[in-house]
């Protein structure tokens, strides 16, 4: 079994090696802005036009924010962000201003806000290496999604809501990895395909559960909406405009391959300990 | 000897089944997908512990419970929580309404036997002394 170390030295060899996406950065202050960013170490992808915009879009994963001075910013990023909803966008004036050091330290706290913690890796690694009976060996990968596309053909979405912590936890499978599950678990065949989807809505169901209580330990409570489930193929989702969505992908050795994400957004609001504790996952506590 | 009888109240047929997988030698166990088929069942059917989820549709489980408690010969039943909820507000309702434990998802298979079966046994007042 992969240790939870290696989960979580992947996790952040993956969000160290995030990007920020220049468009048109040849001329004026965005070009210092990006100059200075590198002095600081951030790592930054320039490209041309909006054209290119979109087809590095497509293909690299690594990217996390846009920054562009588009004289017609309006039109064009409305094009992008319609392709690419979750994509964070900064504006910036065309003219050569001097504060553009400035602008670069903003951008980089910025990545350091960002809000995919490694320990949640870590955290959603745990869990499926506890409750998926076939990922005794996890493989897991991270990559940062844009489109909408949900992976596979059965996925179930829970909504998040809080002060500090809001956004969505999906689940996706096969139907045949699900059913597979099924018969793990309960020991038994499905009597109906209801019965293999309710595998995903009560992954999905568990896994924000442990994710809503990791933040719950850092003192940002949350709710959690009843998981919704979609079947087909080719279908999408409207991804939560300007918030990051993380994709992580597990594969097992015995083939099966699952999807987790989670788009939440989240802001600290204090460190109180909650007063039930830590609640031991599974442990009974009396009340 | 009357093998003891478990009422399972959960949306989900995959968490029932679970359960239904680690009692099923020590019990009885009829299922309920919501709070009111649960509710249904107690009213006409007499059992010595429920266990409930707390989020499903047509009625939650603290309604249930709510209830529940007010079903004569429901008062000292043993009532588990079964639940994926974390947040404070929730439990102290859940407490509030009669939840005697609370058990997080995802189950772990000895401690819940190990608290169904004193529950069962010596009922949860004797059951929450001896807990950790």
């Amino acid at each position: 079994m992969m240790a939870a170390e290696e989960l979580q030295a992947g996790a952040a060899d993956f969000l160290a090696g995030t990007r920020v996406l220049f468009v048109e950065a040849r001329y004026g202050s965005l070009r210092q802005v990006v100059q200075a960013l590198k002095h600081l170490g951030v790592p930054c992808e320039a490209v041309c036009g909006p054209g290119e915009a979109n087809t590095t879009l497509e293909t690299d994963v690594g990217l996390c924010l846009g920054v562009t001075d588009l004289s017609d910013p309006g039109v064009i990023l409305q094009e992008l962000r319609y392709r690419f909803p979750a994509l964070p966008w900064i504006e910036v004036p065309r003219a050569p201003h001097p504060a553009a050091a400035e602008l670069a330290r903003n951008i980089s706290d910025r990545l350091k806000d960002h809000p995919y913690d490694v320990e949640v890796v870590d955290v959603i690694g745990r869990a499926l290496a506890s409750q998926w009976g076939s990922f005794g060996d996890v493989r897991s990968t991270h990559y940062l999604r844009r489109d909408g596309r949900v992976p596979e053909t059965v996925c179930a979405t829970v909504e998040v809501a809080g002060r500090g912590v809001w956004g969505r936890v999906a689940f996706a499978a096969s139907e045949q990895v699900l059913y597979r599950q099924y018969r793990r678990s309960c020991g038994e065949e499905p009597v109906r395909a209801d019965d293999v989807y309710d595998v995903a809505a009560e992954f999905a169901n568990r896994l924000t559960g442990v994710i809503r209580r990791h933040y719950r330990l850092l003192g940002v409570p949350s709710t959690q909406s009843a998981p919704s489930t979609v079947v087909g193929r080719d279908l999408y989702q409207r991804p939560i405009a300007d918030t990051p969505a993380l994709m992580v992908e597990h594969r097992s050795i015995t083939g099966d391959v699952i999807y987790v994400e989670w788009q939440l957004g989240t802001k600290p609001v204090g460190s109180a300990p909650p007063p039930y504790g830590q609640l031991p996952t599974g442990e009974p506590v009396y009340l | 000897m009357e093998r003891p009888r478990i009422l399972i109240v959960d949306d989900s047929t995959m968490a029932r089944r679970e359960l239904r997988k680690l009692l099923d030698h020590m019990c009885d166990l009829v299922e309920a997908d919501h709070g009111a088929a649960g509710l249904a069942c107690a009213r006409t059917q007499r059992f010595d512990l429920v266990i409930v989820d707390l989020h499903m549709p047509v009625m939650g489980g603290i309604e249930f419970v709510r209830l529940v408690r007010g079903l004569p010969g429901y008062a000292e039943v043993p009532l588990f929580a079964v639940t994926t909820e974390s947040n404070d507000e929730v439990m102290t309702r859940a407490r509030a309404a009669g939840v005697d434990v609370w058990v997080h998802k995802p189950l772990q298979a000895a401690p819940l036997v190990r608290a169904v079966e004193q529950a069962l046994v010596s009922g949860v007042r004797s059951s929450a002394r001896v807990a950790p």
